[in-house]
C-alpha cells in the first residue's frame, strides 16, 4: 500500500511539473521570432505532454488500487505511510549544501586549500575521529589529485589568494 | 588489411598498453568496492580519457569495463557482497567456496572465466557488427527515429519494475537533452539567460551527477557506524586452480559467454540478468544441480563468463546503430564523441580504423586483465577493506575535479550536484536511472530524426507507418510495451 501511495504522489508531482513546464517554463525559456511549422518548442512541448500523460496514468492506476483497497480518502496523505520523513534526509541535505558552499569558496581559497579543508570536514562528518590522520589523508589525496590533473593534463584549477 | 595492421600497430606501444592496464586496475578496484558500479567507475574515468590520445582513451575505457566486471567477483567471494550487480550470482557459490578455504581457487576461476567470457564476447561482436551495420546503412531519419523509440521502450520496460516510471525517466532525459541551442533554428532553450548553459548540459555533469553522486547520496542513507565499518574479508587461500578443473568448465563457460553476449546485444538488460540466466542454465544442464549454492566451481564460472561477455554484446548496437544498449555504453558514446568519433553504421565505411581500434582494445583488455588479475588478486582483495567513510569524501572530490576539468568551469560541478540530487530523488522513488542517461545521450539525434522525418513528409506522421522497417520497429515498440504492462500487472497481482 505504501508503494501505491508513493506512486500516486510521484504521478501527481510529475503532472504538476509538466503543467509548470508547459504553461510557464517553455513560453518563458524558448523565445523565437516568426512562425514555422516546427518551432523550437515543438519537441519540448511534445515531451512534456507525453510526460504529463504518463504521470496521469501513474496517478490514476495508483488511485484505482487504493480505491479498491478502500484507502482513497481525504486523510490519505496524512496517514503515516504517506508521510515523507524529511528528518531522514537531513544528512543528504547537509552534504549537498556543504558541497555547494565548497564550490562557492573554492574560487576564493583556491582548489588545494578549499579541498583539504572540505575533505577534513567530510571525513570527520562521516565518523573519523583522529583529526591529525584526517588532515594527513586529505593533504596527500588532494596533492595527488592536483598534481595529476595540473601537471599531466594541464588543467588550471582556481588559484585563490595562495596562488594554487 | 592495412588498416587493421595500422590499428594493431597503434596498440603495440607502451602508452596504450599502460592505458589499458590502468583501466583494468581502476576497474578491478572500483568493481571490487561494493557501492561503486562499473558505470560509476567509467564515468569517473571519462574526464581523464578526454586528455589522452584516442587509442589510449579507448584502451582505458575498455580496460575499465572488463576490469570492473571481474572486480565485482572479489567482494562477492570474500565478503559475500557483490561489488557490482553483475556479480550477484557469483556470491551464491563463490562465498561458499571461500568458507571452505578455497577462496584462491574461486577467485582464479572467476578470473579465467571472466577472461574467456570477454574473449568470446569480442568474437561475437566481430561476427555480428559488420552484417548489422550493412542493414543499418539503409536506415533514413524515420527508421532511426523508430529504432530509438523501440530502444527507449525496451530500456524503459526492462530497467525498472514499472514501464511508466521508465518512460517518465526517459522523457526527463530527453528533456534535459533539449537544454541549449535548438539544433535546427539555433534558438536558446531552457538556458535561463545563463551563458554556461548555451552549449547545453555537459555530458560529464550528467553522467557523474546521475551515476556517481546519486550513488554517494544513496550510501549516506546508511548509519555512521555502517559507513565507518571495515569489512572483514576471508583471506585469499593459496590453493591453485588446476588446468583440469578449468577445462572441465569449457562447455559451461562457452554457453554462458554466448548467453551473456546475446543478452548484452539487447538494450537495457545488462550483466545482472545475464549472470543469473547463465547460472540457471548451468544448473539446469548440470549432472548434479543440487550442489549449486553449496560452493562449486561451475557456479562461479557461469556468471563470471556471462558478465564479461556482456561487454562485447553491448557494443554491437553502439557500433552498428550508434545507439547505446546500456548505461556503460552510453558513457562510452560520450567518450567517443569527445574524441570526434561518431558511432554508427557509417563508421564501418568512413572510419573502419576506429572500429578495429575498439575491437583490438577490447581484446587486449582481456589479455591485460588476465595478466593483472593473475598477479594482483591478493592485492586487490585488500580493496574490500576500505571504509566507505573514507571513500565517499574522496570520490566526491574526484567527481568535482572530473566535471570541472572538462571546461575549467566550476558551473559544471554545480550542475553535477543538482543532477546528483535529481538522480537521488528519482532512485528513492523507484524511477530507473538507465533510461534517463541513455535518452539524454540519444536525445539530440532523436529530435533531429523526428524533425527531419516530419519535414520530409510535409509534416505528416504517416511517414513512420508507410516505410516497412519503420513500421516494424514501431509495432515492435508497441507490442513490447503491451507485453511489459501485462507482465507488470501480473507481477503486481502476485505480490
Amino acid at each position: 500500500m505504501e508503494k501505491k501511495v508513493a506512486d500516486l504522489r510521484s504521478g501527481l508531482v510529475v503532472m504538476i511539473v509538466c503543467a509548470l513546464l508547459y504553461f510557464w517554463a517553455i513560453p518563458a525559456q524558448i523565445r523565437y521570432n516568426g512562425q514555422a511549422d516546427l518551432n523550437p518548442d515543438f519537441f519540448p512541448r511534445l515531451l512534456v505532454i507525453c510526460g504529463g500523460i504518463c504521470g496521469a496514468i501513474l496517478a490514476l492506476t495508483s488511485a484505482a488500487g487504493l480505491k479498491k483497497a478502500g484507502r482513497l480518502n481525504v486523510t490519505l496523505f496524512r496517514s503515516p505511510e504517506a508521510r515523507v520523513n524529511l528528518k531522514s534526509y537531513m544528512r543528504h541535505a547537509l552534504f549537498l549544501a556543504s558541497a555547494l558552499a565548497y564550490l562557492f569558496v573554492v574560487g576564493y581559497l583556491g582548489f588545494v586549500l578549499a579541498s583539504v579543508l572540505y575533505l577534513v570536514f567530510l571525513l570527520l562528518y562521516f565518523g573519523h575521529t583522529r583529526i591529525h590522520w584526517c588532515l594527513l589523508e586529505s593533504v596527500l589525496f588532494v596533492a595527488a589529485v592536483y598534481l595529476v590533473f595540473s601537471l599531466a593534463f594541464k588543467i588550471s584549477f582556481p588559484e585563490g589568494f595562495l596562488g594554487f | 588489411m592495412n588498416v587493421l595492421l595500422e590499428s594493431l600497430n597503434q596498440f603495440l606501444s607502451v602508452p596504450v598498453l599502460l592505458g589499458i592496464a590502468a583501466g583494468v586496475v581502476v576497474g578491478i578496484i572500483g568493481g571490487g568496492m561494493p557501492g561503486i558500479s562499473p558505470s560509476m567507475c567509467i564515468a569517473l574515468l571519462l574526464p581523464v580519457s578526454l586528455y589522452l590520445p584516442t587509442p589510449v582513451a579507448i584502451g582505458l575505457m575498455m580496460g575499465s569495463y572488463q576490469g570492473s566486471m571481474f572486480g565485482g567477483s572479489i567482494s562477492a567471494i570474500l565478503i559475500n557482497t557483490p561489488g557490482t550487480a553483475s556479480a550477484a550470482a557469483t556470491t551464491l557459490d563463490g562465498y561458499q567456496l571461500a568458507l571452505k578455504g578455497q577462496s584462491g581457487k574461486a577467485l582464479k576461476m572467476a578470473l579465467y572465466a571472466s577472461c574467456s567470457g570477454g574473449l568470446i564476447g569480442t568474437i561475437i561482436l566481430l561476427a555480428m557488427a559488420k552484417p548489422l551495420s550493412t542493414v543499418a546503412l539503409k536506415f533514413g531519419p524515420p527508421e532511426y527515429f523508430s529504432l530509438m523509440l523501440l530502444s527507449l521502450a525496451l530500456i524503459s520496460g526492462i530497467s525498472g519494475k514499472s514501464l511508466l516510471k521508465g518512460l517518465i525517466s526517459a522523457l526527463l532525459g530527453l528533456l534535459l537533452a533539449t537544454v541549449g541551442m535548438d539544433p535546427i533554428m539555433g534558438t536558446r532553450r531552457f538556458t535561463f539567460r545563463n551563458i554556461n548553459l548555451a552549449d547545453g548540459l555537459q555530458t560529464l555533469s550528467v553522467f557523474i551527477g546521475v551515476f556517481a553522486l546519486s550513488e554517494l547520496l544513496s550510501q549516506l542513507s546508511q548509519s555512521r557506524a555502517d559507513l565507518f565499518r571495515k569489512a572483514d574479508p576471508l583471506s585469499v587461500s593459496d590453493n591453485e586452480l588446476t588446468f583440469r578443473e578449468f577445462w572441465e568448465q569449457k562447455i559451461n563457460i562457452l554457453k554462458s559467454s554466448i548467453i551473456g553476449a546475446l543478452i548484452g546485444v539487447l538494450p537495457g538488460i545488462g550483466g545482472s540478468t545475464a549472470c543469473f540466466v547463465s547460472y540457471a542454465e548451468a544448473q539446469r544442464r548440470s549432472k548434479h544441480p543440487e550442489r549449486f549454492g553449496t560452493g562449486i566451481l561451475e557456479g562461479v564460472a557461469a556468471p563470471e563468463a556471462a558478465n564479461n561477455a556482456v561487454a562485447g554484446g553491448a557494443l554491437v548496437p553502439l557500433l552498428t546503430l550508434g545507439i547505446p544498449g546500456d548505461v556503460v555504453t552510453a558513457i562510452l558514446v560520450g567518450a567517443l564523441i569527445a574524441h570526434g568519433i561518431k558511432p554508427g553504421p557509417l563508421m564501418f565505411i568512413e572510419d573502419i580504423g576506429t572500429v578495429y581500434t575498439i575491437y583490438i582494445a577490447l581484446f587486449l583488455a582481456v589479455v591485460v586483465l588476465l595478466a593483472v588479475g593473475r598477479v594482483g588478486i591478493p592485492v586487490f582483495a585488500g580493496v574490500v577493506k576500505l571504509r566507505k567513510a573514507t571513500l565517499i569524501p574522496m570520490i566526491f572530490i574526484i567527481c568535482v575535479v572530473g566535471t570541472y576539468a572538462n571546461r575549467s568551469n566550476i558551473f559544471d560541478s554545480m550542475t553535477m550536484i543538482v543532477l546528483g540530487a535529481l538522480g537521488f530523488i528519482l532512485k528513492k522513488n523507484k524511477f530507473p536511472i538507465a533510461p534517463l542517461v541513455i535518452s539524454f545521450v540519444i536525445g539530440a539525434q532523436l529530435e533531429m530524426s523526428l524533425r527531419q522525418s516530419l519535414i520530409l513528409s510535409d509534416y505528416s506522421i504517416s511517414i513512420f507507418l508507410t516505410r516497412p522497417i519503420s513500421l516494424v520497429l514501431i509495432v515492435g515498440a508497441l507490442v513490447f510495451s503491451v507485453f511489459m504492462v501485462r507482465r507488470n500487472r501480473k507481477l503486481a497481482a502476485q505480490a
